[in-house]
């Protein structure tokens, strides 16, 4: 350690107070070598600054304006989020599984076997399914072709989400 | 941590005063992130005031799991990031092309220079740390003037500790290295 000067590194963890094993020989030297001491002075000069709370004023006031802008009843409130992600997830999860079923084994089938509750239920969903249609088709939408289109989309989105998040991760920004 | 289960508590039932309270308590920490990581004077008080709405309608997710403020932290932190998307802010490791180390791309991206020369002490600190990449600069805030550990700053910029060793240590030495370029050693 007397011979080779103190890699920056060690004189910054000294600096910062971070006592490793070699501290008292790192300490014995930045005592005898100037140009080491030097250095650690430099560090600690800077340290002092960074450690000054300045340049980061928000207006006076700001807590209460951000206050007022959520208090429910007031225009643009926002009522604080019940529904948690999981929850949601929780709910839609189950739900687009049993449609996935009702589509794979056919519906028509299943409902048939419920008696009179499945025949009225069958009726009802045809009706919504016909309805649908029409109603694209009077829009010059192919029902198919929409939900297709809207399936897609629901992948691209879902893609998108997923690949920012795991890029945020890791992001290095320059901004 | 019982404390914040019960201002969350009082913030979730409509208390008007405990949320007053909270963002005075957290407001210094959002801006430090924010103010680090947003160089547009005009955005960045706007980008705190979302934080905190942000915060606000989320906070019955919290889950205790992590202290408060580094799940503050954390939301500021994302926050950004999609401010910073959204302004088409290119990602660091975008610019790093295969065999350029990681200094010589910070070194590139650095602004040219238009410091005064009469500018005090902490004037010409805070015009080297705006020369810095956004994460280093935010790095060395959460460091030195929140006093958070390695752990919790990776906690809020899902950095590995390492890492944030790492870019710590380098922010450092770079501030000190072009410092010392243009003053003297007594002028620190």
């Amino acid at each position: 350690m007397k011979s080779v000067h103190a890699t920056e590194e060690q004189i910054q963890a000294y600096v910062d107070g971070i006592i490793g094993e070699d501290f008292a020989l790192l300490s014995e030297h930045i005592e005898n070598c100037e140009q080491c001491r030097e250095t650690m002075h430099q560090y600690r000069a800077l340290f002092g600054e960074l450690a000054d709370d300045t340049g980061f004023e928000l207006p006076a006031g700001f807590a209460r304006t951000v206050a007022a802008q959520v208090e429910v009843g007031k225009d643009g409130a926002v009522a604080p989020e019940r529904w948690s992600p999981a929850v949601l997830f929780a709910i839609l999860g189950p739900a687009l599984m049993a449609a996935i079923t009702f589509y794979i084994l056919g519906y028509e089938s299943l409902l048939s076997g419920l008696g009179d509750f499945g025949q009225t239920m069958l009726g009802n969903i045809d009706a919504m399914f016909t309805g649908c249609a029409t109603y694209l088709q009077r829009l010059g939408l192919r029902p198919d072709l929409f939900l297709f289109t809207m399936l897609v989309l629901l992948v691209i989105s879902g893609l998108d989400r997923l690949l920012r998040t795991l890029r945020h991760g890791k992001a290095m920004l320059l901004a | 941590m019982a404390d914040s289960h019960l201002e969350i508590e009082q913030i979730l039932a409509g208390d008007h005063k405990a949320f007053e309270a909270f963002v005075k308590r957290y407001q210094r920490l959002v801006s430090h992130i924010v103010f680090r990581m947003i160089r547009n004077d005009e955005d960045r008080r706007d980008i705190c005031q979302d934080v905190f709405i942000k915060i606000h309608r989320s906070l019955s997710s919290f889950r205790h799991e992590s202290k408060l403020s580094t799940w503050i932290g954390r939301v500021a932190y994302n926050r950004c990031l999609n401010y910073l998307e959204k302004k088409k802010v290119p990602l660091y490791e975008d610019l790093c092309n295969e065999g350029e180390t990681v200094d010589s791309v910070i070194g590139s991206a650095v602004r040219p220079d238009e410091y005064a020369e009469d500018q005090d002490r902490s004037a010409r600190l805070r015009h080297e740390i705006a020369g810095l990449p956004a994460q280093f600069r935010t790095i060395v805030t959460l460091y030195h003037l929140d006093e958070m550990t390695y752990l919790e700053i990776g906690d809020i910029m899902k950095l590995p500790e390492g890492t944030v060793k790492s870019y710590l240590f380098r922010a450092r030495q770079l501030l000190k290295e072009r410092l010392l370029a243009k003053y003297q050693p007594e002028e620190l």
